[in-house]
């Protein structure tokens, strides 16, 4: 392998980059819409989402077996202390959970969803310590007389003994461990810094061994050089699988269904039909006059009413005026305006 | 205990569960089974211990011995690596820790004294009386008896992460002389948790308890205590500068408020200038503080003190190949540049070296135990032999026997050659001595006109005797002349500036057409000799004032004159090499073997090919430029007491392996007068270099006994040692000579050198530089030419950088451009740059995203996907793969893949999404997605 190259690599990254920009600028920009193409319906689009069909399963699951032989490899580098960072394209969540449950069975292994939106780190916490200490429990069956006895449970206590704890000089023998398994270390739930900071926390605890992936490719950036060299000690292991990334990316809008100013008005037109005559063809402008005038609403009372059904459905937002008077607005492109009207008035 | 009921190894959980646990936030996997302890009765696979392992062993049959061989292969053996690994890391490990200890003692010292100080200054302003103490309010005196004592300690590093340990440690030390000690971090001194976190982290530290109310009086009445009492307490902030200021002020106000119930320090370390408490506390705090600055050791030092402890020394027994070497100074250099990920690349070269290579569990032993021990066992024994051959510079080296004890022989010999190898590299390292200007200048010279020689360049040579025109001319003289002579004040404060320091030649750069054009209407091709004892009255004589004046000027114009700024750049440099870099270059195999090829023909050819003017010819065993040959390079110009020192770590490095009294001839010859001055003509010098050789030969005859290398032992060991005695009588009798001028004067000292005299010499000096190969050579073999060395040295490079730097900016990228070639799939395959149907999605999209710019039209994306996709019209492939009854009609099955198609477009995006390599549409722009990665 070259190793002379990262100077130059700097070079081409930022020439590419300026190149890119280039041809953004000079080429004429495509004008093409979204809308244009046909889109089909939403609710269409994700029974077929969900069900695409899968390419290549042969040799995706070879790759996979052909990771197996490295397993041995990647228990040793656990045991002597550090942590597996898996990344490459596709999902790994399989590969890893297999890996655990295969090679790692003598040690107890909790499973992080990272690519989940939120997770409490704390309770992530506690199990591990909970689960230690049952392993402790059973590796010495003579009764206890090194542990600290009157064990507060561990969920009341704070953040900073949990991991005290679990970093446990107390423990002699050093094989008394707890895999935590991070998918999608850099996933939105655990993307904070905050958070990080804990989870390397927790990785520099001598009872824990760490397996995570990323897919980002900017996640190294998460960590600062403390983290890196001191807490989570990475060996990188670069394992595509091209295996989608289905559970990853439950959570992600799909592209052409939502954001184009079509969908937008099908959604408002749907609202709008779903409601009562008179809240349907109330105009925009004039309000309470308006509406007065043409015995819509009655009272200042029954408009707000509607008002906060729209609101409710985002057809209608207020915005406050510079002479402090509330404003209405319809939050939708003048051109889906149209359409939805037309499309109403067929 | 209960071991959990899932089960461990069989088949998956059910699918509800899975998509359970997928939308769990956490969730066990399983418990830990207890499966371990039951294999461990059973004896079949998890034996830790050999002790354990060898009785039952005895009572099986051979057959079952065998059959256990293999076993072991996974078993017992990655056992026995991981301990051994363990052994060494550890190792390892406390060396580093030793190291940097000891490298920052002095500095640790300094600190404790400085605490002690002011501990007593604190205590003395205490005339409160004890039971006024005890009030839960700080008592109210005057601002300027508030005062924090405060010590700055400036790391020199912006690389905060090395210092991590250095504070740890500087906290220990501190303990241990009795202080109560807190160490904080930036991390306590967060905007968000304000003031109680670093008071909740304080208080954790010192009373061992976590409140949730925090008060600092609880650390008042703490102190108060029966045994807290009477000591000074410290508090270490490691990273002022990643502090959140205002916190950090208001916590410094607070400690200050209450500096006499509680008499803290406060210890702070600083990663830029002393002025950061400046830039991150506002005025009124930093009157507060009562500042002493200390400064811990530069990064390059305590670099050269690991590796000379952990690489160059025998430390574990672990050592790399020279590829690794190469490769982790470069790291060091270019990626990070810390120490912390030096070690860490260390470690994991360590953890990759136990985990490839069978054999290397031996290193546990043979670091802790005699040699041969390791392999009493006959089952290891038997796993031993079983790899042994496989490994190829054994096959290399012995042909034929293959038995235990031959591989336990070269064992303990490469376990020697280890430390010789040590040995030879040290005193090469200590030849760079800092802080000489002077003496540089005669390097540049040679060089200069070596380089003249050789490009057949007509060029004025000035013989300059440094000694005497150094110090024989009075400066102030010559400065008189100069402006008796009518030169400018401007030329005469260059010529001043000159003469303080070599290092002026960069100012002259600029000049340096102007000047040469001058120098040269003036002087040309003038040779001129400039011997002692002729002094200022040579002033007198000459032709033009210029050429005296610049035969007077000396050094700087030589080195201007003979225009070779590359060689100036080069002798600039020359100060800076750090031992990394000598180990790189020891450790180069290819280099060595085309040292040794080159040497032995030159040890056979004609001598006189050599002729002693070349200096620099006698030395082609090195690399031009290399580090090495610099280095014996500085050994001719080290001064008197460099040289000195020199030798006695010579001296002590080799007394260091074999306990022998080294002769007593250094040691009179160093206390000879005549010679030491003789250094400095850098004449006899090649003498004390043949002398330290004979040193390490004398020493080596007696390891010879012991049992040398076996390289060593068929070497030229007695023909080395035949010339140094020839040497040394010859080196004798200038000796008994020079002892009878000794007292002469100074002068006559130089008559006496004549001819004959200098012929002997360079007879003497020519064989001084070969012998000099010949012990580099056979000294300072590299590790990867020994027999056996596998077991030892970690060569794979790539294995390395793979685990120590995760590249997953390019490879995700490499993933998705290629994944063909990653998936080894044929149908794919064989496409060049065409995108076909059968390609991965994901892969299609982001290969059509490399022709936008850095937007892409969803629009035209789209519509390049699913013209990829339905591919060709003549090909079929797609959609006879997607339905059945796409054969048959045309229309109908895109208008019915339409959906498809569209939903595969939307799972890539997604997926482009996860690896970060798009962004998606903004309000502002709805039709386009941005990329963010552009290039490999």
């Amino acid at each position: 392998m070259d190793i002379n190259d990262g100077e130059e690599d700097e070079f081409g990254f930022s020439r590419n980059y300026f190149l890119a920009k280039d041809l953004a600028a000079s080429g004429k920009k495509s004008t093409h819409k979204l809308s244009d193409i046909d889109l089909v319906d939403e609710q269409e689009l994700r029974a077929e989402a969900s069900n695409v069909e899968p390419k290549h399963e042969k040799e995706i699951e070879s790759l996979m077996e052909s990771y197996k032989s490295l397993y041995s490899k990647w228990v040793f580098e656990l045991r002597c202390g550090f942590g597996l960072l898996m990344y490459g394209f596709g999902s790994k969540k399989a590969l890893i959970e297999d890996f655990a449950s295969t090679a790692l069975t003598e040690y107890s292994v909790v499973v992080i969803n990272g690519y989940l939106q939120s997770i409490n780190i704390k309770q992530v916490v506690i199990t591990l310590a909970e689960l230690l200490w049952d392993q402790l429990k059973s590796k010495r069956r003579t009764p206890s007389r090194n542990l600290p006895k009157a064990q507060q449970p561990f969920n009341t206590r704070s953040m900073d003994d949990l991991l005290a704890f679990l970093d446990g000089s107390q423990v002699e023998e050093n094989d008394c461990v707890v895999c935590v398994v991070i998918h999608n270390i850099d996933g939105p739930g655990l993307r904070d810094s905050e958070t990080q900071q804990y989870l390397a926390q927790i990785a520099s605890c001598s009872q824990i061994r760490i397996v995570a992936s990323i897919d980002h490719v900017n996640a190294p950036l998460l960590w600062d050089k403390k983290m890196v060299h001191t807490q989570f000690n990475w060996c990188w292991y670069h394992v595509p699988t091209f295996v989608p990334y289905k559970v990853e990316g439950m959570f992600f809008p799909l592209i052409l269904a939502h954001g184009g100013s079509a969908q937008s008005a099908k959604t408002a037109a749907i609202v709008l039909l779903s409601l009562t005559p008179n809240a349907q063809s109330m105009p925009i402008d004039n309000l309470y006059t308006v509406s007065r005038e043409r015995f819509l609403v009655s009272s200042q009372v029954t408009l707000n009413s509607h008002l906060t059904e729209f609101k409710d459905h985002e057809l209608v937002k207020t915005r406050r005026h510079s002479d402090g008077q509330d404003c209405l607005y319809i939050p939708l492109a003048s051109e889906a305006l149209e359409k939805l009207l037309s499309d109403m008035y067929q | 205990m209960a071991p959990s009921s899932t089960p461990t190894n069989s088949s998956p959980p059910s699918t509800s569960a899975t998509v359970d646990n997928n939308l769990q936030p956490f969730f066990v996997l399983h418990k830990a089974s207890s499966g371990k302890s039951e294999r461990n009765s059973t004896g079949s696979a998890q034996t830790r211990r050999r002790v354990d392992l060898s009785p039952s062993l005895q009572a099986n049959s051979k057959k079952l011995e065998v059959q256990r061989v293999e076993e072991c292969d996974d078993g017992c053996y990655v056992n026995l690596r991981v301990e051994a690994f363990e052994i060494v890391w550890s190792k390892i490990e406390s060396t580093i820790k030793n190291v940097l200890r000891d490298v920052n003692t002095n500095v640790f010292n300094e600190i404790h004294q400085w605490v002690r100080q002011s501990f007593n200054t604190i205590m003395s302003f205490r005339t409160v009386a004890f039971h006024e103490a005890t009030g839960a309010y700080p008592i109210i005196t005057d601002v300027s008896s508030k005062q924090l004592f405060t010590g700055l300690v400036l790391t020199k590093n912006m690389e905060f992460v090395d210092d991590l340990l250095t504070f740890e440690e500087l906290g220990l030390h501190l303990k241990s002389q009795g202080c109560h000690v807190a160490n904080l971090s930036s991390l306590d001194f967060t905007g968000k948790s304000g003031i109680n976190g670093c008071l909740r982290s304080l208080l954790r530290q010192f009373l061992m308890v976590s409140l949730d109310a925090t008060d600092i009086s609880v650390l008042a009445s703490w102190y108060r205590e029966q045994g807290n009492y009477g000591n000074p307490v410290i508090v270490i902030v490691k990273d002022i500068e990643r502090c959140c200021g205002s916190v950090l002020s208001d916590f410094i106000l607070m400690l200050s408020e209450w500096v006499f119930k509680v008499p803290v320090i406060l210890i702070m370390g600083v990663a830029t200038t002393l002025d950061a408490p400046r830039n991150i506390l506002p005025s009124d705090v930093l009157q507060h503080l009562c500042p002493c600055k200390f400064t811990l050791g530069t990064p390059t030092e305590r670099m050269d003190a690991v590796i000379e402890a952990v690489l160059v020394k025998p430390c574990a027994g672990f050592s790399i190949s020279h590829n690794v070497a190469l490769f982790m100074r470069n790291y060091f250099v270019r990626q990070d540049g810390t120490l912390t990920s030096f070690i860490r690349a260390l470690k994991i070269a360590c953890v990759q070296h136990f985990s490839i290579e069978p054999l290397s569990f031996i290193l546990g032993g043979l670091s802790s135990e005699e040699d041969g021990e390791v392999l009493q066992d006959g089952l290891l024994l038997q796993m031993v032999s079983k790899h042994v051959f496989d490994l190829p510079s054994y096959a290399r080296n012995k042909k034929g026997e293959q038995n235990g004890e031959s591989f336990a022989c070269g064992l303990s010999e490469m376990k020697k050659s280890q430390k010789h190898w040590g040995i030879m590299v040290l005193p090469i390292k200590e030849t760079f001595v800092k802080g000489r200007q002077i003496l540089d200048v005669i390097l540049i010279a040679n060089e200069a006109v070596e380089v003249c020689r050789k490009a057949k360049k007509e060029g004025i040579v000035f013989k300059v005797d440094l000694e005497k025109a150094y110090d024989y001319i009075d400066r102030d003289f010559l400065d008189f002349i100069l402006q008796v002579k009518g030169f400018g004040q401007r030329w005469r404060k260059w010529i001043k500036r000159f003469l303080s320091s070599v290092k002026t030649y960069l100012f002259f750069k600029k000049w340096k057409a102007k000047v040469l054009g001058f120098l040269e209407s003036s002087i040309k091709k003038v040779e001129i000799r400039l011997e002692g004892g002729k002094k200022p009255a040579y002033l007198e004589e000459g032709d033009s004032p210029s050429s005296k004046l610049l035969l007077l000027a000396y050094p700087p114009i030589i080195s201007l004159f003979t225009v070779f700024p590359s060689c100036l750049y080069e002798a600039g440099k020359y100060g800076k090499i750090g031992l990394l870099d000598l180990l790189c270059e020891a450790l180069d195999p290819e280099l060595y073997n085309f040292r040794t090829s080159d040497t032995r023909t030159k040890l056979e050819g004609d001598p006189s090919l050599i002729s002693s003017n070349h200096c620099r010819k006698q030395y082609p065993l090195f690399r031009k430029g290399g580090f090495i040959s610099q280095a014996v390079w500085k050994v001719r110009d080290l001064p008197i007491a460099q040289l000195c020192e020199l030798l006695q770590r010579w001296e002590e490095l080799t007394v260091d392996v074999i306990k022998i009294v080294l002769p007593n001839i250094v040691k009179t010859i160093l206390c000879n007068r005549y010679y030491l001055e003789a250094f400095v003509h850098h004449t006899f010098l090649p003498y004390l270099i043949v002398l330290c050789l004979y040193i390490t030969a004398i020493v080596y005859r007696n390891v010879d006994e012991l049992g040398l290398p076996f390289e060593l032992r068929h070497s030229q060991l007695p023909c080395i040692h035949e010339k140094l005695k020839e040497l040394r009588s010859v080196l004798e009798l200038v000796s008994s000579k020079s002892s009878k001028e000794d007292m002469a004067v100074i002068s006559k000292r130089h008559a006496s050198r004549n001819r004959l005299y200098i012929d002997d010499t360079e007879a003497v000096y020519e064989k001084a530089t070969v012998l000099m190969e010949c012990m580099i050579r056979d000294y300072m073999l590299p590790i990867e030419c020994l027999p056996l060395h596998e077991v030892f040295c970690f060569k794979n490079v790539e294995k390395l950088q793979l685990a120590l730097i995760g590249d997953p900016r390019r490879r995700i990228q490499v993933d998705l451009l290629e994944s063909h070639i990653i998936l080894r799939c044929r149908c794919c395959s064989g496409s060049g740059n065409i995108l076909l149907p059968t390609m991965h999605d994901t892969s299609i999209m982001y290969n059509l995203a490399q022709e936008h710019g850095d937007l892409i039209n969803l629009h035209d994306w789209y519509q390049s996907f699913k013209s990829t996709v339905l591919g060709p019209r003549s090909k079929r492939k797609l959609k006879s793969k997607q339905s059945p009854l796409s054969k048959k009609r045309k229309n109908e099955p895109e208008s019915l893949s339409e959906a498809a198609i569209q939903a595969r477009f939307c799972r890539a995006v997604t997926e482009l999404q996860i690896t970060g390599l798009i962004r998606m549409p903004t309000k502002r722009r709805p039709d386009f997605v941005q990329r963010v990665a552009f290039g490999l």
